[in-house]
């Protein structure tokens, strides 16, 4: 075997060229970074040695080491447009405004219909937290703004706002790229859907029964569609037939009423082409199958000395409810239970270690909000400028600061960020 | 027996000896590969199936890029199909990613040539690393900043880069 092959030592050898490669005059053989551009406070003989714990350590040491080189032109200029499109499609896509102004080929490629598939195809960005502001009430009337906190890149955006009408809105939530809002434009309600990233937006017809409902807004992405649901009326008092929208028929179908029931909490949670609410009478959840067109009514039992609590969609069918556990007021504690569908019975999957249910909830009595999406559940409580994420795949907790709830008149949501969803 | 004896760097975890092929690369360097690797790129598989004896010819990949290709289909190919939530697989997994990492240690230019050949070789993982690292690159960094780094010559007129960061002004900031 030839020494002067350009593999590094550690790895097996696994290639036998039978002779060395020419060396390449721009560029170092891969390697030799390692060695030379290591700090001194780096023992220089670990740090070239095949040991597996050393390698990991020098690759993050110098992971940025590379960037700053300026490369030569024409072999950037040689990358075709179609690869090129590849590697733009890879950048978050909050970040992609500004790389518009580079050249007229990059704006070209970002411009592209062939960009927006390209983007479709890369894993997603990954979750982030969207929250509205109503503006300022009282005297100095600030106008509604909205920002998005990426979760991967620990970074706050400003999204604008000002494409959508001046209507006194309200945030319903967000699924596969889309945001809902509802409100009112001065005389009816209105229900608009859009996505913040393209601007392009929709306002949908009036509802049947158009009043201040409870929506809820799920994308289909193999359909091409959106739908909106509205299950009561916003306080819950008045009893009406629940209404779907479908974007593909841009009307809203009249569905059964749902059967008289006490509810918990008019919060709802959607998965699985199913929306939930809990209810206390009958005791237990109350369901509505979208495609049926039906509700149903799931006698599954809360916990004992469940307090208060909220469901939270997980990914695909998982149902959780959150919520605090205690006779006491200091002898609480922050649990998660899943739903057994077949059993009907809530199972515990997880509790909110001791030391981050204090620090979210300074008082017993405090209220905290809950909500959820792909199995990640966010707290935040009152007068906190932060939240606590918990990943219910990877068990792990965790604070995500700026996340403002700190604002009775701000909303927050997950949201995906998405160029490729339309508005259908 | 003779010829495989000579392979000392050939895995036999498989049971038996694996079958391996040579790839040739544009500067007529031979490689010779375990098949199973090879196969990642589905040029090559497709190359295989066809048959042919003397090596395969990759005439677009030099040996240095190839070396570097070969040694991500070598360490991914000897990946086990993971068993879920096993903390082995687990292990496996962070492995692997810092191999990636360590691998992707390089220019720009190297990167450049990385991301043709997985596109010509048609390996789906490497170019979706090697994109995905040049990405990572561009996301903090400023229009100008990208121009140095990418050697690209700004070919806006000064109006047209006027209106640019008008549309743009208070985009996600």
């Amino acid at each position: 075997m030839d020494a002067a092959v350009a593999v590094p030592a550690r790895a097996a050898r696994p290639t036998s060229p039978s002779r060395p490669p020419k060396t390449i005059r721009s560029t170092k053989p891969r390697g030799l970074d390692e060695d030379t551009a290591a700090p001194p406070a780096f023992p220089k003989g670990k740090a070239s040695s095949s040991s597996a714990a050393a390698a990991p350590a020098a690759a993050l040491l110098l992971h940025h080491h590379h960037a700053d080189v300026p490369m030569d032109a024409s072999v950037w200029a040689g990358l075709p447009d179609d690869l090129l499109l590849e590697v733009l499609a890879r950048v978050p896509p909050f970040l992609l405004f500004r790389l518009r102004p580079v050249s007229r080929r990059w704006e070209a490629i970002l411009r592209d219909p062939a960009f927006l598939a390209a983007h479709a195809a890369v894993p997603s960005h990954g979750p982030c937290l969207l929250t509205f502001s109503r503006g300022g009430g009282g005297g100095a009337h600030s106008p509604p703004h909205c920002s998005v906190l990426s979760i991967p890149l620990h970074a706050r955006y400003k999204l604008p706002f000002g494409f959508l009408p001046p209507w006194d809105l309200w945030l319903v939530g967000s699924s596969g790229g889309l945001v809902c809002f509802s409100g009112f434009d001065g005389t009816t309600f209105r229900t608009v859907v859009c996505n913040p990233l393209t601007q392009a937006w929709r306002l949908l017809p009036d509802m049947h029964y158009n009043q201040q409902r409870q929506l809820v807004l799920t994308v289909d992405k193999s359909r091409r569609s959106f739908k909106v649901i509205a299950a009561s009326d916003v306080y819950g008092d008045k009893a009406l037939p629940t209404e779907v929208y479908d974007s593909n028929e841009n009307k809203w179908s009249v569905h059964q009423m749902m059967p008289a029931a006490n509810l918990c909490s008019s919060k709802m949670a959607f998965c699985d082409s199913r929306l939930y609410l809990e209810t206390l009478s009958p005791l237990g959840l109350m369901m509505y199958r979208v495609d049926a067109g039906r509700w149903e009514h799931i006698p599954a039992k809360f916990p004992r000395s469940l307090l208060d609590g909220y469901l939270v969609a997980g990914a695909r069918t998982r149902l959780f409810l959150v919520g605090r556990i205690g006779l006491y007021s200091t002898l609480q504690s922050m649990r998660i239970w899943e739903l057994d569908h077949g059993r009907t019975v809530w199972v515990e999957i997880s509790r909110m270690p001791p030391r981050y249910f204090r620090a979210l909830l300074r008082l017993s009595a405090e209220r905290f909000e809950c909500f959820g999406q792909d199995n990640l559940i966010c707290f935040t409580s009152w007068n906190q400028g932060k939240g606590l994420l918990y990943d219910v795949d990877k068990k792990s907790w965790s604070w995500i600061a700026g996340c403002a709830s700190q604002l009775c008149n701000s909303q927050v949501c997950f949201y995906e960020p998405r160029f490729d969803t339309s508005i259908y | 027996m003779a010829a495989a004896d000579s392979c000392d760097g050939i895995s036999t975890s498989g049971g038996g000896w694996e079958k391996t092929v040579t790839l040739v690369s544009s500067d007529d360097a031979r490689f010779e590969v375990r098949e199973a690797a090879a196969s990642l790129s589905q040029t090559v598989r497709r190359m295989i199936r066809a048959g042919g004896d003397g090596g395969i010819p990759l005439p677009k990949v030099d040996a240095r890029t190839l070396s570097t290709v070969l040694e991500y289909c070598n360490k991914h190919a000897a990946v086990p199909a993971p068993a879920p939530e096993s903390s082995s697989a687990e292990a496996a997994a962070v492995d692997l990613e810092w191999f990636d990492k360590e691998l992707m240690h390089v220019d720009l230019a190297t990167l450049c040539s990385l991301i043709r050949a997985a596109d010509y070789l048609e390996v789906a993982g490497l170019l979706d690393l090697t994109c995905k690292t040049v990405a990572d690159m561009i996301k903090s960094k400023t229009a100008e900043e990208i121009r140095q780094m990418f050697g690209i010559q700004n070919d806006f007129t000064p109006e047209e880069e006027e209106q640019l960061s008008r549309e743009n002004a208070g985009v996600f900031e």
